[in-house]
């Protein structure tokens, strides 16, 4: 039995009489053991990197909608006269979105923060001033803005103006100038007409989430109030245009959409991929628009691509990259000033506008680590014996030299 | 003098692990030398194959959402259209409103209108996606010649070449007859006079690239209808390309096409229409390689291997040789016990 296994002995020793251990042969040994651990080391480093794998599907989701983080901040313009709109190509309109889920911080001349407040044009509780102080039965007029003849045969149906905010709505709608409501003594009593006026140096920051259609659209941010009819979209501009010093210069503090990565990634420690995720989920962030000039059109096209995030944590993060174009043209149409030969398009709102349009592709960055402990234990094994083997091969043909040359010597 | 060598182990022999056996007790043979020989020249050029494999790469197709904050590019056109340069006008139109008017950007020459035999006449071109050497060498960067605008020479064709910067949104670039499309009062070109069969040498977008191929490039669409309408679908992706630490960013399209004829210049637009998009997303084609000690690694591993396996090989070969013809033939060439060498 043992004389059969013996047959098998790959690893035939040769007897210890007839080895022969030389100077160089521990040298060799030597640098093959430093190489193999060098090599080793350097497997580890490898099998320990996390890698960012993207890989491309077709966004097969359905009926998603999509948050819109956006922090902006006008240091001309006061939060009354601001109106953050949001329309869709699906026919959703989100008018006045600054009421809803933004914040309205007001910014004093010099840039700091005054106040927080969750604004809305006018006062929230107008109609209760009016009523307060003229009794329960008031209907205040409406200036012409609406036609109240049939108010004295028609009890029922009458048309009022109770505050300052309908006063308002009429105005638009009637396509007529409210300015800042003086004269309009629902605005006077509501204070409406002195606020304004007191802040009308102020800056404005908006800040704040919008749960939208994930269809294309635009989001934007116009002066005056806004009324949509029917195929058509206004914002009275009579406040902005007769104070010079509105100026629709803005910077971006942030746009993403959906949620942010930065705040889920604090059990994450690979800087460099946090570093690509947040560039890459707000490139317009810290962007800064200072032209000077009071009527223009400040356009952001935006492609939102839809992302997941797989940590080597096995969590999941569900947002939004974007690619970005920025653009920008006077209200009066002409040649554009850089490229003399561009002419720009006449009319429109001075606004920012963010024109959104979906991917129809998804993006699964996967976080993982570039080896497997397999793959990892096949490298170490191959760094070992190809290092040996070799080390053989460079021992014996120095001992054969070795031994040609004593030879010589010697004979 | 083995001996000397063998009976005071100490020092650094002392770590030697390769298993040297004396001359006294090993045999050569001149088919193992040469079988050495060989052996050596093998892995060699094993090893040769190897390190040009690795200085090669391999191509890895990536792929990032486009967000490096460029708002405007260049589109690159080189076009004979075969009417006269002056009943030609040249126009963008794009997603933001602007109008750019081509025309003062591009040049106009009076040139006759015939298609070089290697241009694809009225046919799909034969679309073969460019590997990462020929876009390599193909890279070389160029400008229109310009100055050269001699438009009114009373030619029968235009051609029409130059860079046209653009906003980076989707628009419609056009050329198109004077008094149709647009309004123009000045000159009315007579339709019978319209005829819009083009040649295209050149249409790309970004930096202008001559001689890497687009879809577009070298077709031509003859028609002998005098209110033609041709528009191409273009939507393009970026592309960058990155190989030995040089770079070429540009872009690539896709390209469809549609052509109309109509009788009546009220029912169409003549003119050739290039409407165009942006993709999000873009493309990187780089090549990689594994880092420089995993490559080491490797080359130690397969020559190890080799030696490794040639070795086990030439002994099943003896054994085999020892069991079909014997010892004595296995025994030939083989040097005697005690060499001159080893006294």
């Amino acid at each position: 039995m043992k004389s059969k296994l013996l047959a098998f002995d790959a690893f035939a020793k040769t007897v210890e009489d007839a080895r022969v251990r030389t100077t160089s042969g521990g040298l060799v040994t030597m640098t093959c053991l430093v190489a193999v651990v060098l090599l080793i080391l350097n497997e580890w480093n490898e099998f320990n990197t996390v890698k960012l794998h993207p890989e491309i599907v077709v966004d097969r989701d359905r009926a998603k909608r999509l948050d819109v983080n956006l922090d902006i901040s006008f240091p001309k313009l006061p939060c009354e006269v601001l109106t953050l709109d949001i329309m869709d190509v699906s026919g959703e309109l989100q008018e006045d979105v600054a009421k809803f889920g933004f914040t309205k911080i007001r910014l004093a001349p010099r840039g700091h923060e005054i106040a927080e407040e969750a604004l809305t044009m006018g006062n929230e509780d107008g109609k209760d001033t009016m009523m307060r102080i003229k009794g329960s039965d008031y209907c205040g007029p409406c200036y012409g803005a609406k036609d109240q003849s049939n108010n004295d045969n028609d009890q029922v149906q009458k048309v009022c103006c109770n505050s300052c905010e309908e006063v308002r709505q009429a105005y638009v709608k009637a396509g007529w100038a409210f300015f800042d409501g003086k004269d309009v003594e629902q605005c006077e009593q509501e204070g409406y007409v002195s606020k304004i006026n007191e802040r009308l140096h102020e800056g404005c920051r908006i800040k704040g989430t919008a749960n939208i259609n994930r269809v294309a659209g635009n989001l934007h941010i116009a002066p005056g109030a806004s009324y949509t009819g029917q195929f058509r979209h206004i914002h009275d501009l009579s406040l902005f245009e007769k104070h010079e010093h509105f100026t629709f210069e803005h910077v971006i503090n942030h746009l993403s959409f959906g949620p942010d990565p930065g705040s889920d990634l604090q059990n994450n420690n690979d800087d460099n991929n946090i570093k690509n995720l947040m560039f890459s989920t707000h490139p317009l962030d810290g962007f800064k628009s200072t032209v000077d000039e009071r009527f223009k059109v400040y356009s952001y096209f935006v492609k939102v691509v839809s992302t997941r995030y797989e940590f080597l944590n096995h969590t999941f993060l569900e947002t939004n990259q974007f690619s970005a174009t920025k653009h920008n043209r006077p209200l009066q149409g002409g040649p554009d000033e850089d490229h003399k030969h561009t002419i720009h398009s006449r009319g429109g709102h001075p606004a920012v506008f963010f024109n959104l349009e979906i991917s129809p592709i998804k993006v699964i960055n996967r976080e993982e680590y570039s080896n497997t402990w397999g793959s990892f234990f096949l490298s170490v094994c191959s760094a070992i014996g190809g290092v040996l083997t070799i080390g053989a091969v460079v021992d014996r043909t120095i001992y054969e030299t070795d031994k040609v040359i004593r030879s010589k010597k010697d004979t | 003098m083995e001996e000397r060598r063998s009976k005071s182990p100490g020092g650094i022999k002392v770590f030697d692990a390769f298993p040297k056996v004396a001359t006294q007790h090993s045999v050569r043979s001149s088919r193992g030398g040469s079988s050495t020989i060989f052996l050596m020249i093998f892995v060699l050029f094993i090893a040769y194959v190897e390190i040009g494999d690795w200085f090669d790469g391999t191509m890895d197709r990536n792929f990032t959402v486009d967000n490096n904050g460029d708002d405007s590019l260049n589109i690159n056109i080189d076009i004979v259209v075969a009417m006269p340069c002056n009943f030609l006008h040249t126009n963008v139109l794009d997603f933001t409103r602007d109008r750019t008017l081509a025309a003062d950007y591009l040049s106009y020459e009076g040139v006759n209108f015939f298609i070089p035999s290697i241009y694809l006449l009225n046919d799909q071109r034969h679309v073969v996606t460019p590997d990462m050497d020929e876009i390599m060498k193909e890279s070389l960067l160029a400008e229109f010649r310009i100055g050269i605008s001699d438009p009114n020479s009373g030619a029968p064709a235009c051609h029409i070449f130059g860079n046209i910067p653009v906003t980076k949104v989707s628009g419609d670039f056009h050329i198109t007859a004077k008094g149709y499309t647009y309004r123009d009062f000045r000159s009315n070109v007579p339709p019978q006079a319209l005829n819009f069969s083009h040649v295209i040498s050149e249409f790309s977008f970004g930096d202008f690239y001559p001689f890497l191929q687009n879809p577009l490039d070298f077709t031509a669409r003859t028609t002998n209808a005098n209110i033609q309408n041709y528009q191409y679908f273009l939507s393009a992706v970026p592309t960058l390309y990155k190989r030995l630490g040089v770079e070429i960013d540009t872009y690539q399209y896709a390209s469809t096409e549609e052509e109309k004829s109509f009788d009546n210049p009220g029912l169409g637009m003549p003119g050739i229409f290039f409407k165009y998009d942006f993709e999000a997303i873009k493309l990187i084609v780089e090549d990689k390689r594994i880092s420089f000690t995993a490559f080491v690694v490797r080359l130690v591993t397969i020559c190890g291997g080799l030696i490794i396996c040639f070795g086990w090989a030439y002994r099943g070969f003896d054994k085999l040789i020892i069991l079909l013809f014997g010892k004595k033939v296995a025994r030939r060439g083989q040097e005697k016990a005690a060499t001159f060498l080893a006294t």
